[in-house]
């Protein structure tokens, strides 16, 4: 937590206000008895032994490298630059075959609540002894989700379940369990690409809650006859994963992400902040006015939906937020300064600058080159900063290739979380103007990106 | 400068026997998932394993066969002229193509990509000296390219790159 004390050179104005809330949640966590049990483990989250998932409308978030997955040890990485929660989940209407999953990622570029088989206990198992399956749209299917990710993908039945978050629950919503090699994965799923990541150690987590500004998932849905054959067509009837957190009864129009800054070296230990349910519905979820906010491209069929503008070396791009992204991948093309790391190490597609730069980046509403405000990013060296032993930095970034296949875009990762709140209101929910774009006096609608 | 040569709009459904005939004969002389550094005749395979429609741009250094799946993904196959697919690019919506079916070999490498290894990354590159591949997704938009420096045409020094006709 020493690294939480120093400014972050993007968020200083925003340090007071942080520090704070970040301390609070830190109090609270470290008198968590999780810790106390979570012995060798050098986060505060532990493996397998949290008891519980927070209270009101706030639950405790790491990025902790995910060190179960790396044996445990304390110093262990399996997945820097990461938020992860704790979620519990329940078999429908009971209160006792219930568990709780630690280091479920938390991403706020896709939609859906998704765990790996080998993460559940025998009794949460999809299937008539644990999870209920859900029904395909043909007769006698059962409904099946290939989740296809930029290089690899994850596939498996959809299961009915009930979840509980700090103080909020889900009863019966959906959720997608992948990995159980009992399904076998359609060609139609495997054949565009990659490898399935089935292990929690290849996936880096143990499950993810998708939180993005959409309210359903986009994935590739079947209705599968015979699920262990890979007997299975493709359903463009379901409406997709639901967002978990649109479901809850209240604090349910977005998520608001806070984490503590981290010094100019990284960490090496647990970072610790939280993920708050609502945005502008309670007293912890309120963006000053003074945040930083932009409008989001909001028509779904639009290829740039979800994102906004930015800019940088007097270029304008679309750009979004993505706590599933580690780091601000951008075009340098302003800067000529910023080299590329050698492609032969381990750090090809990074930036490898000699000495550390700061950039200053616009951000704008979608569509607009009137900028809103700018936050300036600390650009270090990668192969001295994302070294295997940091679980955290905030000043690491890559060039975007996306040039290469699509239209250059910015894309701000974890690393531009630390020292923020960082508020994400959902498509077509609405919040109080204040802080978000608007007024006290106005009512704004998602999708909206705050920081603050 | 470019300019359309043959448009063929047909279903490969009405195109069964030609496609069929075509395979036959190539079957002695080319696997059927030739594709990324295959010769371009394999380009007729990928048209038929894709389900798709077919375009065939001849430009100065290249042709340019487009190949569209019926869910409206985009495929391309880059020619050069000693006959060789240099470079492949995908473009869609919610899916990607049959990567194994226009990578052929080269698929293997298309898994852990670079560093950049993370599931919900956004993009993933690898860049190796005899082969790049570059990948993207956002917002469930998928696209990408794949090419082997060794085979570009003499007068190209990079890629073509996706072409950004699938929004």
């Amino acid at each position: 937590m020493k690294n939480t004390a120093q400014s972050f050179s993007s968020g200083t104005r925003y340090a007071a206000v942080l520090f704070s809330a970040v301390v609070a949640f830190g109090l609270a966590f470290s008198s968590a008895p999780a810790q106390a049990s979570s012995k060798a483990v050098s986060s505060p989250m532990g493996c397998g032994t949290v008891t519980s998932t927070g209270t009101g409308n706030t639950t405790p978030m790491v990025v902790d490298g995910f060190p179960c997955a790396a044996g445990g040890k304390a110093g262990a990485v399996n997945a820097p630059e990461e938020p992860f929660i704790s979620v519990e989940i329940c078999t429908p209407g009971s209160k006792t075959n219930c568990q709780i999953i630690d280091h479920v990622e938390v991403d706020t570029g896709s939609t859906g609540l998704r765990m790996a088989a080998s993460a559940l206990s025998s009794s949460l198992q999809p299937g008539a002894k644990g999870l209920p399956l859900v029904a395909g749209s043909t007769a006698s299917t059962t409904l099946t989700e290939c989740e296809i990710y930029v290089d690899s993908f994850v596939y498996g039945p959809v299961v009915a379940v009930d979840v509980y978050i700090a103080g909020k629950m889900v009863g019966s919503t959906n959720m997608q369990v992948f990995g159980d090699s009992s399904y076998k994965v359609p060609k139609a799923c495997s054949s565009q690409g990659g490898t399935a990541t089935n292990s929690v150690s290849t996936f880096g987590a143990n499950g993810l809650i998708g939180v993005s500004f959409a309210l359903n998932d986009y994935g590739v849905y079947y209705n599968c006859k015979n699920s262990s054959t890979g007997s299975c067509t493709e359903n463009t009837a379901y409406a997709g994963l639901p967002n978990t957190v649109s479901q809850f009864a209240t604090d349910n129009n977005g998520v608001t992400l806070t984490l503590p800054a981290v010094g100019a070296s990284g960490s090496t230990s647990a970072v610790v902040g939280s993920l708050t349910f609502g945005v502008n519905t309670e007293s912890n979820n309120i963006p000053p006015a003074s945040t930083l906010a932009v409008a989001n491209d909001g028509t779904l069929t639009d290829a740039n939906w979800g994102t906004f503008a930015a800019e940088v070396g007097g270029t304008w791009f679309t750009a979004y937020i993505d706590s599933g992204t580690d780091v601000i991948y951008f075009n340098d093309s302003a800067d000529k300064s910023l080299v590329a790391c050698p492609t032969s190490g381990n750090f090809d597609g990074w930036y490898c600058p000699t000495t550390t730069q700061n950039l200053p980046f616009s951000y704008a509403n979608s569509g607009s080159t009137s900028s809103k405000g700018a936050i300036t990013y600390s650009i270090a060296n990668a192969s001295k900063i994302a070294t295997g032993s940091n679980v955290a930095y905030s000043n690491v970034a890559g060039p975007d290739d996306s040039s290469a296949t699509v239209d250059s875009a910015i894309g701000f990762g974890l690393s531009t979380f630390f020292g923020h709140n960082m508020y994400f209101l959902f498509q077509g929910k609405t919040a109080p103007g204040t802080g978000l774009g608007g007024s006290a006096s106005t009512t704004v609608t998602g999708p909206i990106n705050g920081i603050n | 400068m470019s300019q359309t040569l043959i448009v063929l709009q047909y279903k490969v459904r009405s195109r069964l026997l030609t496609a069929g005939a075509c395979l036959a004969i190539m079957a002695t002389s080319f696997s059927a998932q030739a594709t990324l550094g295959g010769d371009g005749a394999s380009v007729i395979a990928d048209q038929s394993a894709l389900h798709a429609t077919m375009k065939i741009t001849t430009e100065a250094n290249y042709t340019d066969y487009a190949l569209t799946q019926p869910d409206g993904v985009v495929v391309h196959e880059f020619v050069n002229p000693s006959s060789h697919v240099f470079e492949v690019t995908w473009a869609g919506k919610a899916h990607r193509p049959d990567m194994s079916q226009i990578l052929g070999s080269y698929v293997s490498r298309f898994q852990g990509q670079g560093k950049v290894s993370r599931p919900t990354s956004r993009r993933a590159d690898r860049v190796d000296p005899d082969l790049e591949i570059h990948s993207a997704v956002r917002n469930r938009y998928f696209s990408g390219t794949a090419h082997i420096p060794g085979l570009l045409p003499e007068n190209m020094s990079a890629p073509i790159r996706v072409p950004a006709e699938v929004k």
